[in-house]
């Protein structure tokens, strides 16, 4: 499932380049996103939850600045390992040139995640008085995200990203990874900031 | 091998301004004033306290002095996981001169190779899990913490995808002065392993190796 949509992101912006010529993206475009995301956690089994969302402006033509948040909503198929795993997100886009109004990107992004481990139950902690208060801790991040937004209209676009995210919970017990594989899809608003210049 | 390195660069300086096509390129594609924005993700690869892999963010902002020179002004924090006993904390307030020996400097589309030099503040906190304390009987966690400033060298390459935006890759190394801090690996009474950190009298130095990779946008021209 995740290689196929692998698949998809990398292979679309391959059909980009023969679509006519009617570049859509360029300086002053405002994007949001607002969408779930699915996680893929490298250290232990399950599938985060988040809710995502971010706002993006185009500088120019191919680059773009984003600041993104990802909200823990709890871990799937598997006992959580955090009890929050939120994380934020700022860095820059650089954009594809195609001739139409599909959009395929690549972007580096630093950022922070605010993260707590789950405490085991009260009977686990009595037998075991060495463990942990479980402290929340702010740890830093580097992620890598490659993907493709589709202008549909003026106002709304599709998207389907991929990121990369690499960094450590530490706190006085034994650390957690917090690398991971991050798809998210869905649609976003788009308005111009600063009128597009006629070509 | 540092003097090696110390004659290439000198070496590589001097290739370049003696290259007939520097003052064209300066007239086309003049740079100086320029004030750029970026972020950037640091690894640590290793550190006083061992061959652990840190992962940083940051900021920084860089300001073109000339041509051939760019002075960037970071604020980075790393976390290391200190084989699965501590943690280090390292965060870095600094300057660094960017000189560029080859000629043409930020065209784009090509890589644009720098060396790098500059100094920065630090201040590092080193914090061991909690492990059985052999002395109180008790389970504990021992923390400490210093200030030290440090001077760095380094050699990297932007990639300049446009004329306002670059990603770059930088190697550098750090070397720190300051109050000593170290952490070993210890076994206590129980045949625990935990994370025993000292701190002696006195100054001590510690380098780091890190690599980089930022992302810069030019977001005003100064003199223009």
């Amino acid at each position: 499932m995740i290689r196929k949509l692998l698949y998809s992101i990398l292979l679309v912006p391959l059909f980009c380049y023969g679509q006519g010529n009617n570049h859509f993206v360029d300086k002053g475009l405002f994007a949001t996103k607002g969408t779930l995301a699915i996680g893929f956690p490298s250290a232990y089994s399950g599938t985060n939850i988040y809710i995502n969302g971010n706002m993006e402006y185009y500088l120019e033509q191919n680059v773009s600045f984003r600041g993104g948040l990802s909200i823990f909503m709890g871990t799937s198929g598997a006992d959580a390992v955090f009890k929050h795993n939120s994380s934020l997100f700022t860095g820059f886009y650089y954009h594809a040139k195609t001739n139409n109004h599909l959009d395929p990107y690549i972007g580096l992004e630093p950022g922070v995640s605010l993260t707590q481990l789950k405490a085991p139950d009260i009977q686990f902690m009595v037998l075991n008085p060495q463990e942990s208060s479980y402290p929340t801790r702010v740890s830093p991040l580097i992620s890598g995200t490659i993907g493709i937004n589709y202008y549909a209209s003026t106002f709304t676009h599709l998207f389907i990203e991929a990121k990369y995210i690499t960094g450590n919970h530490t706190s006085d017990i034994k650390g957690v990874s917090l690398n991971e594989f991050r798809i998210a899809f869905g649609f976003g608003f788009n308005f111009w900031a600063i009128k597009k210049k006629e070509e | 091998m540092k003097k090696l390195a110390f004659i290439f660069f000198v070496f590589c300086s001097l290739s370049s301004f003696g290259n007939k096509n520097y003052l064209r390129v300066k007239e086309d594609n003049f740079q100086k004033g320029q004030l750029s924005f970026g972020v950037r993700s640091t690894i640590s690869l290793f550190s006083q306290s061992g061959n652990y892999k840190g992962i940083g963010a940051g900021w920084q902002v860089r300001y073109r002095i000339a041509e051939h020179l760019n002075s960037e002004w970071f604020a980075d924090w790393i976390v290391t996981d200190i084989g699965g006993l501590g943690s280090r904390y390292d965060s870095h307030i600094g300057e660094s001169m960017l000189i560029y020996p080859f000629s043409n400097p930020n065209a784009a589309g090509h890589f644009t190779p720098y060396v790098l030099g500059g100094f920065c503040g630090d201040y590092t906190k080193i914090e061991a899990n909690i492990f059985y304390n052999d002395y109180t009987k008790t389970y504990s966690t021992n923390t400490k913490d210093r200030w030290s400033f440090a001077t760095q060298l380094g050699l990297g390459t932007h990639y300049n995808f446009t004329k306002w935006f670059d990603i770059s890759f930088t190697t550098q190394y750090i070397l720190h002065a300051g109050k000593d801090i170290h952490s070993d690996i210890e076994t206590n009474s129980l045949g625990e392993k935990y994370l025993h950190i000292h701190q002696q009298k006195g100054n001590n130095l510690e380098g780091h190796l890190f690599f980089t990779i930022n992302a810069n946008f030019v977001i005003a021209d100064i003199i223009k």
